[in-house]
């Protein structure tokens, strides 16, 4: 059971409060301002700060959970 | 014997302050204080989602039943603090029996500033509560002309809400400018432009004297002589932290609850102080400050929480963050608001944005972006990583 995340780009509006609290996982694309899961996160280890970055958007436009 | 952490306020600060408590492993009791009656609730979309008729009838909750019972917290809604016994370590609230405590959060938030020749008529609103904002949406239901008083953030949000659904709408801003308490010239004349553009009218630079009408508004008066015809008022000039109820308890009341570097109340080290009713030493700064930010209460409740769950004691040397949504724009302003000397630099951003970046002597203390979220990650991102000086936090 991987750890995953899912993103809601139609309601983010690229604040970054994910980006800032799971640097590693998340930052913001440079075309469109909106966040953007980088390659090969999250592993197992960004577990923790994936969820603080989940609990941290103002439009709760993030989801973490495990694949079945 | 087991410890009680009783948190009074259940807005985001303290339902933040709640989860942290319990994710960092804390196993004595919790009693959470709520002075509203309905279940927590995030109050940035009341000034967004909610106004403007299209996008939300509520709030979205900050916890649900469910979270509440699985964090074995003793919620109790309807149960505003009125006093505080630091002696004898209790919470006095109306109509119940004291609550005791072993450590106290205090997280009560802060109330709009009221405007007393505005008070007592129908049709004048403030905005801080779900009620509030259900309230000014159903009178923009009405098709109003609405005058917003103060040109802050929070009248900005709601001039736009207004706007998204077609009123006419002015603002009245004491100020020469609008946000000139956070913005410089240059940026507030960028504001200015967004909601001229988007049909709001502005008055700068004169004060209200009144309003005139009977049983229902007719026009704010200003000091100037003229009047803005309004049939729904709405008062946003700023807001005060909720210290009434700490009157005389013997805790240092400044504009907030002065408090030390880690947000341990001056004089009461078994009281922590979080959200906008905080007055802290931030080490990074040097000097006091209070901050009415959504991301900035959250990151205090989870130092406060953490502490108290027995991990290791941390200043909070946040970087100022705050976004604001108006007209489909994107604002985000992060750290200091320039200072006389500061140099302000303006850089257009590719699609239309602009990031306005304050420097003193060189070094970068703050910015300003529209619709420049991905420059003002960076900038953030920048600013925090600046060391705080040790000799600070001494």
């Amino acid at each position: 059971m991987a750890l995953v995340v899912e993103v809601d780009v139609a309601v983010c509006n690229g604040y970054g409060n994910c980006a800032v609290a799971a640097p590693d996982v998340f930052d913001l694309d440079p075309d469109t301002d909106i966040v953007l899961v980088k390659p090969g996160r999250p592993t197992d280890d960004d577990e923790d700060a994936v969820l603080e970055a989940v609990a941290d958007c103002p439009v709760r436009a993030l989801k973490a959970g495990r694949s079945a | 014997m087991s410890r009680t952490v009783t948190v009074v306020g259940a807005s985001v600060a303290g339902v933040r302050c709640v989860q942290a408590l319990r994710g960092k492993g804390f196993d004595g009791r919790i009693v959470l204080l709520d002075g509203e009656t309905r279940l927590p609730y995030d109050k940035p979309a009341l000034s967004k989602q909610v106004l403007d008729g299209v996008r939300a009838d509520s709030a979205p909750g900050l916890v649900d039943e469910a979270e509440l019972a699985g964090l074995a917290v003793d919620y109790r809604p309807g149960s505003a603090a009125i006093g505080l016994d630091l002696a004898r370590r209790r919470v006095l609230v109306g109509g119940a029996a004291p609550v005791p405590y072993t450590d106290l959060v205090i997280a009560t938030g802060s109330a709009p500033r009221r405007m007393p020749p505005l008070d007592g008529f129908p049709g004048v609103h403030y905005l801080r509560t779900l009620d509030d904002a259900l309230a000014l949406r159903d009178a923009l239901g009405g098709g109003p002309r609405v005058a917003v008083v103060g040109g802050g953030f929070i009248g900005a949000e709601v001039a736009a809400g207004a706007r998204a659904r077609g009123l006419a709408v002015t603002i009245i801003e004491a100020a020469p400018r609008m946000a000139s308490r956070v913005l410089p010239p240059a940026a507030g004349d960028r504001l200015e432009r967004l909601h001229r553009e988007h049909g709001v009218r502005i008055r700068c630079g004169v004060g209200v004297a009144g309003v005139r009408g009977g049983s229902r508004i007719e026009s704010v008066e200003l000091a100037d002589g003229t009047a803005i015809a309004a049939d729904v008022v709405v008062v946003g000039i700023g807001t005060l932290p909720a210290t009434g109820w700490l009157a005389g308890s013997g805790l240092t009341l400044d504009d907030g609850v002065l408090c030390d570097a880690y947000l341990r109340a001056v004089g009461a080290d078994d009281v922590r102080v979080i959200g906008d009713v905080a007055r802290w030493l931030n080490p990074r700064y040097g000097h006091v400050m209070r901050t009415e930010h959504w991301t900035g209460a959250r990151e205090q409740a989870a130092l406060v929480g953490a502490a108290l769950a027995g991990g290791p004691e941390r200043v909070c040397d946040l970087v100022p963050y705050v976004w604001s949504d108006q007209h489909g724009t994107h604002i985000q302003h992060v750290g200091e608001s320039p200072a006389p000397g500061d140099a302000v630099g303006a850089s257009p951003q590719d699609g239309g944005g602009e990031v306005f970046e304050y420097r003193r002597s060189g070094r970068l203390v703050g910015a300003t972006g529209f619709d420049a979220q991905r420059a003002i990650l960076g900038l953030r991102r920048e600013l925090a990583a600046a060391p705080v000086a040790p000799a600070a936090t001494a």
